[in-house]
């Protein structure tokens, strides 16, 4: 394992947040790599992913935008400290009632809401708005969130989405709950969907999940928050002929079962390979589940490093 | 480029605190973000009733089927002895009694649901649809979009409601409404047009969860049914209609169903909704609300004269009574 991926497979700081003072710092860090940099730092963290140099020039899973990496524009905004302090409180709320990565929550949400990483307030907000959680209201008390939090949502009556023909139930809630909700229905997805598939497709307790290589593993979170169930996987066709919104995480754990040649592999090495298939590139959400990761693993970099040069507390 | 991801990597290395990141997960069941294909694939159902008693296992009927990609159904209602199930770009139609069901088309449309509004029906849906059924027709009502940035929003085209409302100051208004507008007809020009910004939000939240005042709890359900009056169900199971600003007793449902009702009509036959995978209804003129398992995983069902009526996001069913 290189020494870069070394640095990625533990959570800086036993996984606590980043004060408003450390996000900052990682922001300016972020401004004073210059683009080159950025550039450079983002590249290593995909290849790790297996996202190709430069990565993927169109849709959701774009890291690069003009140039320069995507996430810019959310480092130029945390070069003010009373909007990190906003976010930082946020991040923190996350990470008081999940367990999910904080970075990963920070590119989760930029990715879902932009506006939603620095919200806070009572202001009642739609959780569908940007795409965002469209079940939320049907979810809630499933999300492990205490009813404190959640007795303060509002039901927004059920409707079709007229592109999925899915029933849609989604909620207003506070815009200082925007965040924690998105932690809260990644770390819920995994848990309740992904955890039982692994144990029924490769017999992986839940428990086993931590031999996985981290990094793959925040991609496996991103992706079952994004595509939790999916059709069964057809080995008679190649991936990109199933590569719609239905290749959802149980379709890419199916794939991973039989592309497993070598008998040996343990369940938690098939399930990097996620990272390492190329054909798996070919679904959508996998190349947004991994563009999220890198931008999460960019941030941490970022945030480690800022803290060691400035002695932050 | 490659010095500056250097001195990146370098410093990491010294980082003391990395701590791990090895939780004990949790196994659960299901909650979702994306409804994939899988979970709506159908077939008749031995289902799990989320309560302790089992409900009787239960003969539905298919009466239509549309199993083309993207297809999907809205919330079906019925209207004295016709079903009418609205969709992408069709309102189907049907008796009761059988016969084949008429469909109409909507070319670019969707349509969500079919409501009785006084003594006429209308269909809602989008983009900004609003449709009355004269003499067997679907006409289009007036309905501009808003021209407000807030138009162009997610969603912010779809209505998906049509009711006579009771407002804060006891006045009845025929409203549309969808997850982001809430519609007005104006009555003198026979136009329908977006509630004013100062009303708005306060209108919509009426809309959704019933009257500010006079209810015996805060409704985990709320449903209006027709000029001002309505019904609803409390988190603790308790169900009551509201007819002139008084709560009458329906029964109690169980605890859960409470919390996740779903796909509910209400019309001159009865109450009906979704919990979970069971259909619970409660037929005026009986005294106890009834279960039956689902045919599969339903959008809404509603009472017939003699029927129960249900349709999942292909399908129409009827289960009837010997």
């Amino acid at each position: 394992m290189s020494i870069f991926a070394t640095l990625l497979s533990t959570a800086p700081f036993a996984g606590r947040a980043p004060t408003g003072k450390e996000l900052n710092a990682t922001a300016s860090m972020g401004a004073g790599l210059g683009v080159a940099g950025r550039v450079a730092l983002m590249n290593a963290v995909g290849e790790l992913l297996g996202i190709p140099a430069g990565g993927w020039a169109r849709g959701l899973s774009r890291l690069f935008v003009n140039g320069d990496v995507r996430v810019t524009g959310m480092l130029r905004r945390m070069l003010s400290l009373h909007y990190c302090a906003k976010v930082s409180l946020n991040l923190a709320r996350a990470r008081q009632y999940t367990d999910i990565e904080t970075m990963l929550v920070l590119a989760t949400a930029a990715r879902e809401s932009d506006s939603s990483i620095g919200a806070s307030g009572s202001r009642m907000v739609d959780s569908f708005r940007e795409g965002g959680l469209d079940y939320l209201w049907k979810e809630k008390e499933k999300l492990g969130l205490p009813r404190a939090v959640t007795s303060k949502w509002e039901k927004v009556p059920e409707f079709v989405n007229p592109e999925s023909g899915s029933v849609v139930s989604p909620a207003m809630i506070p815009a200082g709950d925007q965040v924690l909700a998105y932690a809260a229905q990644v770390s819920a997805s995994f848990m309740r969907n992904f955890s039982p598939a692994v144990k029924k497709v490769f017999g992986l307790d839940p428990a086993g999940l931590g031999s996985v290589k981290r990094s793959a593993l925040m991609v496996w979170k991103e992706y079952a928050f994004l595509a939790p169930g999916g059709r069964a996987y057809d080995p008679k066709k190649t991936v990109a002929a199933q590569s719609g919104q239905p290749f959802g995480c149980v379709t890419a754990l199916e794939f991973l079962k039989h592309q497993s040649s070598d008998v040996a592999a343990s369940p938690a090495r098939q399930l990097e390979q996620l990272c390492e298939f190329p054909e798996l590139n070919n679904v959508e959400w996998i190349r947004i589940a991994k563009a999220r990761t890198a931008e999460a693993l960019f941030l941490e970099r970022l945030w480690v490093s800022s803290s060691e040069l400035l002695k932050l507390p | 480029m490659r010095s500056a991801v250097f001195i990146l990597v370098l410093i990491g290395c010294t980082h003391p605190g990395a701590g791990t990141e090895r939780k004990v997960i949790q196994s659960a069941a299901l909650p979702t973000k994306v409804h994939d294909a899988a979970a709506h694939e159908g077939g008749l159902l031995t289902v799990a009733p989320p309560h302790a008693s089992a409900p009787p296992s239960a003969t539905w009927k298919k009466l239509f089927e549309d199993e083309t990609e993207g297809f999907g159904f809205g919330f079906l209602t019925v209207w004295g002895h016709k079903w009418f199930a609205p969709g992408k770009e069709l309102i189907v139609e049907g008796e009761e009694a059988g016969g084949s069901p008429a469909v109409h088309r909507f070319a670019q449309r969707f349509v969500q649901r079919v409501s009785q509004v006084g003594d006429q029906l209308l269909a809602v849906g989008s983009p900004f649809l609003i449709m009355s059924r004269r003499s067997d027709q679907w006409v289009d009502e007036r309905a501009a979009a808003p021209r407000t940035r807030a138009a162009k929003r997610r969603f912010a085209n779809i209505f998906s409601y049509a009711d006579i409302i009771r407002d804060g100051q006891g006045r009845l208004r025929t409203t549309v409404s969808g997850p982001v507008f809430l519609y007005e007809l104006v009555a003198r020009q026979h136009e329908w047009s977006v509630v004013s910004a100062a009303d708005h939000s306060a209108l919509l939240r009426t809309v959704r969860a019933g009257p500010t005042s006079g209810l015996l709890c805060d409704p985990s359900l709320w449903r209006w049914s027709s000029h001002g009056d309505g019904w609803y169900v409390c988190e603790d199971g308790r169900v009551f209609s509201y007819v002139a600003a008084n709560s009458a007793s329906l029964g109690n449902i169980p605890v859960e169903c409470a919390s996740s009702a779903s796909g509910a009509n209400k019309n001159e036959f009865g109450y009906a909704f979704i919990c979970g995978e069971n259909v619970m209804s409660l037929r005026v003129g009986t005294s106890g609300w009834r279960t039956v398992a689902g045919p599969e995983d339903l959008n809404s069902v509603a009472l017939g004269p003699r029927c129960i009526f249900a349709n999942s996001r292909n399908r129409v069913w009827k289960l009837c009574d010997n």
